[in-house]
C-alpha cells in the first residue's frame, strides 16, 4: 500500500512537473565560521556556502501550485578535516491542490515542512520535521519530509490531517559535542564522542508517523492543539558495551535506536494592550527508554527515559517601542533537542533587536541564561550570548557579522561540552 | 414676473448653498470614502521609498481588497528577499503577517502596529486605518482652503477608539468631487507625516489616486505608491482574505 502511495506522488508530482513553467528565485549564502578555543585562542574554521535555488508555478485560478527547491551545499571544516565537500539536495518538492473536492479543502504533497507550533524560534510540540545539528552555521534547521497534509478551513479554524509514511531522522553533528538525543546518554556514559559510536541506528524505513491539529479562535486567543505518534527522529542509545581490546584499553560499542513515540501540542497566542503573549508545550510519551551498559565486570542498565508522559514547554512575550526598539523574553523548560525529563533544563532567553539609518543596519542581541532547578544555581548553570549586526547595503543582500560565546559553570550542565566552541561568524547571503 | 424671477433666482442660490451646507463633516469625509472605495480592487503598485541618505528602495505590491477596504490583502513581489510575504488587514484591527519562506502565519501585536511597514513611511496602522475612517474617527471641518491650486473642505478627524496611535488627522477633500487630496498625521498635537494622493483617474465609476505619496517629517524620508495595474469590481472570494487559506 505504502509503494503504491509513494508512486502515485511521483506520477502526479511528475506530471504537474513537467507541464509546468516556473518563475524562479533563490538565494545564495556564505558563511564562514571561526571556533576561538580558550585558553590559546587557537582558531579554526568552518564554511557553509549555500545556492538555493526554488521555482515556484501556480495556477491563474490559484488551485494548483507546485514548489522545486534544490539546494547545492559546500562545506569545509578545520576539525573535521573535511575538505571542501558539494551536496545537491532535492529540499522541497511538492504539489498542492485548493479546493479539491470541496470548497477550503487543501492537499500539499511532497516533500514538505511542518510548522507545529506558534512560539517564536524554539518549539518544544514541533515533532514532525526532523532538524538539522550537523551543520552549525544553520543548526536546528528543519529537513523536509515527504508527506501527505490535508487541511480544511471553515471560518477561523483549521483542521489539518498528515501522514508521513517515510521516517527521515535528523542529522547528527559529527564532530561536535553531542547535545541532540538526550544529550545526556552520552554524558551518562560519559565516555563516548560521536567518533566512537560503531553501531549507528538502523532506519526503519517503514515507520511512518500521522498527526492531527486543530486550529482555532476565541475572544482574541489563537488557539490550537494537535497529537502525534510515530518515530522520534532523535535516537536513543540502546546499549554500550565496554570490552577489552588490548592492555588497560577499553572498546566502546554502542547502539542506537529510534524509540517510538506519542505526543500531545498545545499553543497559543494573543496580544493584550500591544504586547504580544504565546505558548506552547508538547507532552511526549514513550514506552520506557533503558541504556543497558555492559562491561567486564557485569552488567548495569540507565534509566533514560520513564513511561511517565512529561511536558516541555515555553512561554513568552514581546513588545514593539515607538522608537522601533523591540524586546522578546522567553522561559523554556527544556530545548526542543533534549529527550527525558530527567534531562530538561530552564532557560531564560532575552532577545532584543533594534534597526537603524532606515533599517540599513540591524543589531541584534540573543543572550540564554540556562539553569537547572534540581542544582545550585551558583555552581551550575550556563550562559550563551550571541551578538550580531546585519547589513543591508543593498536590497536584496545582507551582510551579518556575529559573536557567539558561551559559558557553562558545572559538570552537571547539559551544554558543558560547548564551553570551548566561542565563535565568530560572517554571513553574506544575496536573494534573487 | 420680474419679482417672481427674482424670488427664483434668489430661492435658487438659497438652496444651492443650502445644498453645500447641508453635508455633514461626517457625510462628506463618507462620500470621499464612497467615490475611492469599490467594493473589491486589485492593484499592482510600485512602492519607491526614499531613505533620508538618500538611497532608492523600490517594492512591488499586488494587493486586494474587499467590502470597501474592509478587508486588505498585500502580496509583496519584489524585491526577491521579501518576495512572497502577505499581510492581511482585517476590520477590527487584526493584522496578520505570512512569510513565505519560513510558512509562518503571524499575528502582528498592536505595539508593532505603529512600525514602519517594510521600511516605508506607511506603518502598519496607516493601512488598517482606512478601512474605519468613518467609524473610528469623528469629524468636523475646520475651513476651507485650497491645496495644490483645488478648493478643499479640510476635516478635523479625531479618534474614538483609543489604541490608535495618532490623536488627528487633517483631511484635505476637494470639492467639487470629493477626492481626498492630503492627510496630515498628529501625534501628541505634533505633525508626524503627510500623505498627498494625487493623479486621480475614474476607473469603472470610481476615483483612483494612481500616486500616493507619504511624507514623513520627523526623518525626512517619503515613499512613493505608484499603481501600475488597477482591476475594480471583479470577483476575489472572501476566502483570499482569510489567514487559513496562506
Amino acid at each position: 500500500m505504502r509503494k503504491i502511495l509513494l508512486l502515485l506522488i511521483a506520477v502526479i508530482m511528475l506530471n504537474n512537473f513537467l507541464c509546468a513553467e516556473f518563475d524562479i528565485n533563490g538565494e545564495i549564502k556564505f558563511s564562514e565560521m571561526w571556533y576561538i578555543f580558550h585558553p590559546h585562542w587557537q582558531l579554526a574554521s568552518d564554511n557553509f556556502h549555500l545556492l538555493d535555488i526554488y521555482g515556484i508555478n501556480e495556477s491563474e485560478d490559484e488551485t494548483t501550485k507546485l514548489k522545486v527547491r534544490f539546494q547545492i551545499r559546500m562545506k569545509d571544516n578545520d576539525l573535521t578535516n573535511k575538505i571542501m565537500c558539494y551536496e545537491i539536495i532535492p529540499w522541497e518538492v511538492w504539489v498542492q491542490f485548493r479546493d479539491l473536492f470541496i470548497d477550503n479543502l487543501k492537499l500539499k504533497i511532497g516533500k514538505q515542512y511542518f510548522e507545529w507550533g506558534t512560539a517564536d524560534g524554539i518549539h518544544p510540540s514541533s515533532v514532525l520535521t526532523p532538524d538539522d545539528y550537523s551543520n552549525p552555521l544553520s543548526i536546528g534547521e528543519k529537513i523536509p519530509i515527504i508527506a501527505f497534509n490535508v487541511n480544511y478551513f471553515y471560518k477561523s479554524i483549521k483542521l489539518y490531517l498528515i501522514w508521513i509514511p517515510q521516517f527521515i531522522p535528523a542529522k547528527m553533528p559529527e564532530e561536535f559535542p553531542l547535545m541532540s538525543k538526550s544529550g545526556f546518554t552520552m554524558q551518562e556514559v560519559s565516555v563516548v564522542g560521536f567518533n566512537s559510536i560503531s553501531n549507528k541506528p538502523d532506519i526503519d524505513y517503514k515507520g511512518n508517523g500521522k498527526a492531527i491539529k486543530l486550529k482555532f479562535s476565541l475572544l482574541n486567543v489563537d488557539f490550537s492543539t494537535g497529537y502525534f505518534e510515530g518515530y522520534d527522529y532523535l535516537p536513543q542509545v540502546r546499549s554500550v558495551v565496554y570490552s577489552l581490546s588490548g592492555t588497560n584499553q577499553f572498546k566502546v560499542t554502542t547502539e542506537m535506536f529510534y524509540p517510538y513515540m506519542k505526543v500531545y501540542t498545545f499553543d497559543w497566542t494573543t496580544s493584550v494592550q500591544g504586547i504580544g503573549f504565546w505558548g506552547e508545550i508538547g507532552i511526549y510519551k514513550y514506552d520506557e527508554i533503558k541504556t543497558e551498559i555492559i562491561s567486564p565486570t557485569g552488567t548495569d542498565y540507565i534509566k533514560i527515559i520513564s513511561k511517565k508522559p512529561y511536558a516541555n514547554y515555553i512561554t513568552g512575550i514581546d513588545y514593539n517601542f515607538e522608537s522601533g526598539f523591540y524586546l522578546n523574553l522567553q522561559y523554556s523548560y527544556g530545548l526542543p533537542f533534549v529527550r527525558g525529563k530527567d534531562y530538561l533544563e530552564d532557560y531564560i532567553i532575552l532577545s532584543l533587536k533594534d534597526t537603524f539609518f532606515d533599517e540599513y543596519v540591524e543589531i541584534e542581541s540573543r543572550n540564554i541564561l540556562g539553569f537547572n532547578r534540581k542544582y545550585n544555581f551558583k555552581e551550575n548553570y550556563e550562559i550563551m550570548l550571541n551578538q550580531s549586526i546585519s547589513i543591508l547595503p543593498l536590497d536584496d543582500l545582507k551582510l551579518t557579522f556575529a559573536l557567539n560565546e558561551i559559558d557553562t559553570k558545572g559538570e552537571k550542565m547539559l551544554l558543558k561540552e560547548w564551553k570551548e566552541y566561542d565563535s565568530l561568524s560572517i554571513e553574506i547571503k544575496y536573494s534573487f | 414676473m420680474k419679482k417672481l424671477f427674482v424670488f427664483l433666482m434668489a430661492f435658487g442660490v438659497v438652496n444651492l448653498y443650502a445644498n453645500e451646507v447641508k453635508l455633514s463633516p461626517q457625510e462628506i469625509l463618507k462620500k470621499s470614502i464612497d467615490i475611492s472605495s469599490p467594493d473589491t480592487m486589485y492593484s499592482l503598485t510600485k512602492q519607491i521609498v526614499y531613505t533620508y541618505t538618500g538611497k532608492k528602495r523600490v517594492f512591488e505590491v499586488k494587493s486586494w481588497s474587499k467590502g470597501k477596504n474592509e478587508k486588505i490583502l498585500f502580496e509583496y513581489v519584489k524585491p526577491a528577499r521579501v518576495k512572497g510575504d502577505k499581510f492581511l488587514f482585517l476590520k477590527g484591527g487584526d493584522i496578520w503577517a505570512y512569510f513565505s519562506k519560513t510558512g509562518r502565519v503571524r499575528r502582528i501585536a498592536s505595539s508593532a502596529k505603529k512600525s514602519k511597514m517594510q521600511g516605508s513611511d506607511f506603518s502598519y496602522e496607516d493601512i488598517s486605518m482606512m478601512s474605519s475612517l468613518e467609524k473610528d474617527f469623528k469629524s468636523k471641518i475646520i475651513k476651507e482652503k485650497k491645496f495644490d491650486g483645488n478648493k478643499c473642505y479640510v476635516l478635523q478627524l479625531t479618534p474614538v477608539k483609543k489604541d490608535i496611535s495618532y490623536n488627528k488627522l487633517i483631511a484635505y477633500i476637494k470639492k467639487d468631487d470629493f477626492t481626498l487630496r492630503k492627510v496630515d498625521f498628529y501625534r501628541n498635537n505634533k505633525l508626524i507625516k503627510f500623505m498627498i494622493q494625487k493623479d486621480y483617474k475614474k476607473v469603472k465609476g470610481f476615483y483612483v489616486p494612481f500616486t500616493t505619496i507619504m511624507k514623513s517629517v520627523k526623518n525626512d524620508t517619503k515613499t512613493e505608491s505608484i499603481i501600475k495595474k488597477v482591476k475594480i469590481n471583479i470577483n476575489i472570494p472572501d476566502k483570499k482574505f482569510n489567514k487559513n487559506s496562506f
